[in-house]
């Protein structure tokens, strides 16, 4: 009994040095965290976010560097619980001092718990709610806003009176499909919104009902899984009304369905990314790569310029100004109360021979 | 009026995927007396079977859709032989069986995610408008699952009323005591009920991949609504099962004339609860006499 007294004494006396030591080493190093969906129905853009953000870590000039970085990723398989568990994974027991997440979904959820461990978080969101009122986190893609508006000139150019909206049930189609009612209500413009649950891939009872009414549009803001479905069903329906989205048409591999349809889509990647990108994964970058890119680049210029603080690193991060990103030059802009973002312009895109081509 | 021919049309497509899901959900109820779940992983594994043999290998519909439903069957025969026959013989059998079939379902969900990835996928079949039958659109292959369905029906019918085996898988359904005392094969029901079931949701996995399309976690919804169609219906009894699944179909669909699209999912969720409160044994179901104690 003696001896296992002595022996749990000192098991504990050489885990506790262990630990000790490991964080005296670990001090050095920034860790970085990743959550994305790197399974799951949103894979794709996991998958993208990852390719961005490895690339900006490979090109990482460390003669030039203050401090070494650590990147790790974690997959939440896109469901709410495990993001949440992916985060405390990579604050609490890797030490992560900044997190890139890949979605509005995943924003709303890291958010919040980023601001509260004073976490630097750049969250690849369209949702203003990831950012809204706090200090450590800003989002960096094409604002919602600027999208919403180039969407609603190409509809009163087209002089397009009314759209019906299939939209999944999701926090970032929510916000856009939220802003974009609004705005388009103040043009004259009606948006009738119909909402699809994750699961359900069946469209034809809103189609039976929309069959004989007048309208000039479809605007598809549905997720990879519910796009698909829901372009064939509404050709075989035999409906002649183009069918626009916002971003969606970037986040499915086979775009072929979608021939001859425009969409308003975030900003290009400039062609030095596409060159490097290329040249490292034999591929063009897609939707969120060069945001990842960026983000990895900005908490590293932040934590580089203002220290591990992350007070002084978020100042960094808001005195941005003219700074050459993956998606062209970058400025911040935001205030404490609506939050920060990133800003780059939104475009029109259409799909011509089974491709995403650039028209404004 | 169009609109409800397209309802009804809509709700028929439907109802016949539920009815599969339900019929085989049913079929191994009656012998196997558990939920089993992981029937929603041969539906995945037929559709990603088919897939595989006829998108990826290039073989063609009428050979690669056989074997895919053979290899579904397969799948549920192992499942059970491996997995749930050791377990029959626990004490506490009914917990450890439904969550040892939840378990198989999510690792051969697993899987299936290993092997394939998870973008979404589809046979890339042409996109054709469909015909007007009755005010209804539908496609030909729409067309084909409605008429498919009930043709399987009528010869799970055929089987389990004419044949000797069918006979005896009734005989076990009612009672496998009494049944074993006949003389009847309790394994071999088991191993065939299983087989049956699994083809039925290898059947709807293809159908519904050929119509929409492919991804890792299709099952689950598949499960969820079979289930739901089984116990509407009244559970352990095919046709009853099948009939509900077409009730729920229908009633999904009826329901989103004045309902928002998204109340779908809740509508079959709601009749599902009015009918495990008020009449547990199911829409065709009679009531079960209480055992008598030994």
């Amino acid at each position: 009994m003696k001896h296992a007294a002595t022996i749990l004494v000192l098991a504990i006396l050489l885990v506790g040095c262990t630990a000790t030591g490991n964080n005296v080493n670990e001090q050095d190093v920034i860790t970085i965290g990743v959550i994305s969906s790197f399974s799951g129905e949103m894979a794709v853009q996991g998958e993208h976010l990852e390719q961005g953000v490895t690339l900006a870590y490979e090109q990482l000039d460390r003669t030039a560097l203050t401090h070494s970085y650590r990147l790790l990723f974690e997959d939440d398989a896109y469901k709410s619980d495990k993001t949440a568990a992916a985060y405390r994974k990579l604050h609490d027991i890797d030490g992560a001092s900044a997190i890139i997440g890949s979605d509005s979904r995943s924003g709303n959820i890291v958010a919040p718990i980023a601001e509260t461990d004073a976490i630097l978080f750049c969250s690849v969101a369209s949702d203003p709610a990831v950012v809204k009122g706090r200090k450590y986190v800003f989002k960096h893609w094409t604002t919602p806003e600027a999208e919403v508006a180039s969407y609603l000139a190409v509809v009163e150019q087209q002089g397009w009176d009314r759209v019906i909206v299939l939209e999944s049930v999701h926090p970032g189609v929510e916000a856009i499909s939220d802003m974009i009612e609004k705005a388009a209500r103040e043009r004259g413009i009606l948006l009738e919104r119909h909402r699809f649950q994750s699961g359900d891939t069946d469209f034809r009872g809103t189609l039976a009902k929309l069959k004989n009414q007048d309208f000039d549009a479809f605007a598809l803001f549905l997720m990879p899984n519910h796009l698909q479905t829901a372009g064939k069903q509404i050709l075989e329906f035999g409906f002649e009304q183009p069918r626009t989205t916002i971003e969606m048409y970037d986040f499915i591999d086979d775009v072929s369905l979608f021939e001859g349809e425009w969409y308003i889509a975030p900003a290009d990647p400039t062609g030095r990314f596409v060159a490097s990108f290329t040249e490292r994964y034999g591929e063009a970058p897609e939707s969120v790569a060069p945001n990842g890119y960026d983000c990895l680049n900005l908490l590293v210029k932040a934590f580089e310029e203002g220290g591990t603080d992350p007070d002084d690193a978020m100042t960094v991060i808001r005195q941005l100004k003219d700074y050459q990103g993956a998606v062209g030059t970058l400025h911040y802009s935001g205030s404490l109360i609506e939050g920060g973002s990133i800003e780059s312009p939104a475009l029109k895109k259409m799909i011509v021979n089974g491709k995403r081509v650039l028209v404004e | 009026m169009a609109v409800l021919s397209q309802l009804i049309a809509n709700g028929l497509i439907a109802g016949s995927i539920y009815a599969l899901m339900a019929a085989g959900f049913s079929m191994m109820f009656s012998i196997q007396r558990f939920m089993n779940i992981a029937h929603g992983a041969t539906y995945v594994v037929g559709a990603f079977s088919a897939y595989l043999f006829a998108k990826i290998i290039g073989w063609p519909f009428w050979i690669a859709f056989p074997i895919a439903i053979a290899v579904a069957t397969l799948l549920g025969i192992l499942i059970n032989h491996i997995v749930f026959e050791p377990l029959q013989k626990e004490k506490d059998k009914n917990l450890a069986l439904l969550l040892a079939s939840f378990g198989m379902f999510l690792l051969i969900e697993s899987i299936i995610l290993m092997i394939f990835g998870a973008d979404v996928k589809s046979f890339g079949l042409p996109v054709e408008r469909g015909m007007d039958i009755l005010g209804a659109i539908i496609t030909p292959l729409q067309l084909i699952i409605i008429i498919t369905a009930p043709v399987v029906f009528i010869g799970i019918w055929l089987f389990l009323k004419k044949t000797l085996v069918g006979k005896a898988l009734r005989a076990t359904s009612d009672n496998t005591v009494i049944a074993a005392t006949m003389g009847i094969n309790i394994r071999a029901m088991t191993f065939i009920s299983t087989g049956l079931g699994s083809a039925l949701a290898g059947l709807a996995g293809i159908l519904v991949a050929l119509e929409q399309n492919l991804e890792h976690s299709m099952g689950m919804s598949a499960i969820l609504k079979g289930l739901t169609a089984a116990i509407v219906g009244g559970i352990g009894n095919v046709p009853a099962a099948i009939l509900g699944g077409y009730l729920i179909g229908l009633a999904e669909n009826l329901g989103i004339w004045y309902l928002p699209s998204g109340y779908k999912d809740a509508i079959s969720f709601v009749i599902l609860i009015i009918f495990l409160l008020f009449r547990p044994q199911g829409f065709f179901g009679m009531k079960k006499r209480e055992e008598v104690a030994e």
